[in-house]
């Protein structure tokens, strides 16, 4: 039986009113875990969620993908790249004006990450405060 | 079930004291969504009335564009919306502004789910 020896799982919170799509996604080395796998055309509602989750199952190949997320605003990618040497572990966000996004990790050890994606949209937040002063 | 990506729900007021008929009616990106058999105002919109429409997209890269034209004694009304797959909700007019007033309220608070109050008024003849 296969074994896992790197994992990422990224999960994705929506703290925004936009609907986001997946657009692209693709593991560059390694696999998606069959619970974990993008579906192109899926959504995250407005305030929703999303996981997903990619291995390496062969000695010294890294867990490598990125995933592609369309909303009004623009565009949102992340990539990841978990490599042998684990603690050499690379993440990136970016998104368009308007969304902010905020990176956890954690997991349980260094060739187990853990990657919260927090998108929130400032001027929202910003209006909403303003609001609530009034 | 087909995912509902982007959506534009028009309500047309009509606070005329004219009935205005339904001219045309097309989409240009999307669909119109099923309840609009019912929602389409093809028997016209009576004085101090109003009818719903609303234009979808269930397709990915593809946003939500189309317009009505009303027609009236006091004349045509062109209304022309376009909800991108990225980018903002824009709608706009065409009406003869010496005998009809267009207004839009715009809610934004959901950007790929946009609703309209389109009013549409008639200027007084002293105006």
């Amino acid at each position: 039986m296969a074994r896992v020896i790197r994992q990422v799982d990224v999960v994705l919170q929506n703290h925004t009113s936009e609907l986001l799509t997946m657009e692209s996604a693709l593991n560059i080395q390694g696999e998606w875990l069959p619970t974990g796998t993008p579906r192109i055309g899926a959504i995250i509602p407005k305030q929703g969620a999303a996981k997903w989750t990619s291995v390496s199952m062969v000695d010294g190949v890294s867990a490598q993908a990125f995933i592609r997320l369309g909303s009004t605003k623009g565009y949102i990618d992340i990539r990841w790249n978990l490599p042998r040497s684990a603690d050499q572990f690379e993440r990136e966000v970016i998104a368009p004006e308007g969304l902010h996004p905020a990176i956890v990790l954690s997991g349980p050890n260094l060739d187990f990450r853990v990657m919260l994606v927090t998108l929130t949209a400032p001027a929202l937040e910003a209006n909403a405060r303003a609001l609530h002063r009034a | 079930m087909a995912e509902i990506y982007r959506s534009v729900r028009l309500v047309v007021l009509n606070a005329a004291a004219c009935t205005f008929t339904l001219a045309g009616a097309e989409v240009l990106s999307g669909e119109w969504a099923p309840e609009n058999k019912l929602g389409l105002p093809t028997g016209g919109i009576a004085p101090q009335s109003a009818v719903t429409v609303t234009n979808r997209s269930t397709t990915l890269h593809y946003g939500a564009e189309g317009f009505l034209r009303l027609d009236s004694v006091r004349g045509l009304v062109h209304l022309h919306w376009r909800l991108p797959w990225v980018g903002r909700f824009s709608i706009e007019h065409e009406a003869d502004p010496r005998h009809l007033r267009v207004g839009f309220d715009v809610l934004e608070s959901e950007p790929a789910e946009i609703a309209v109050l389109t009013t549409i008024s008639a200027v007084s003849e002293g105006a």
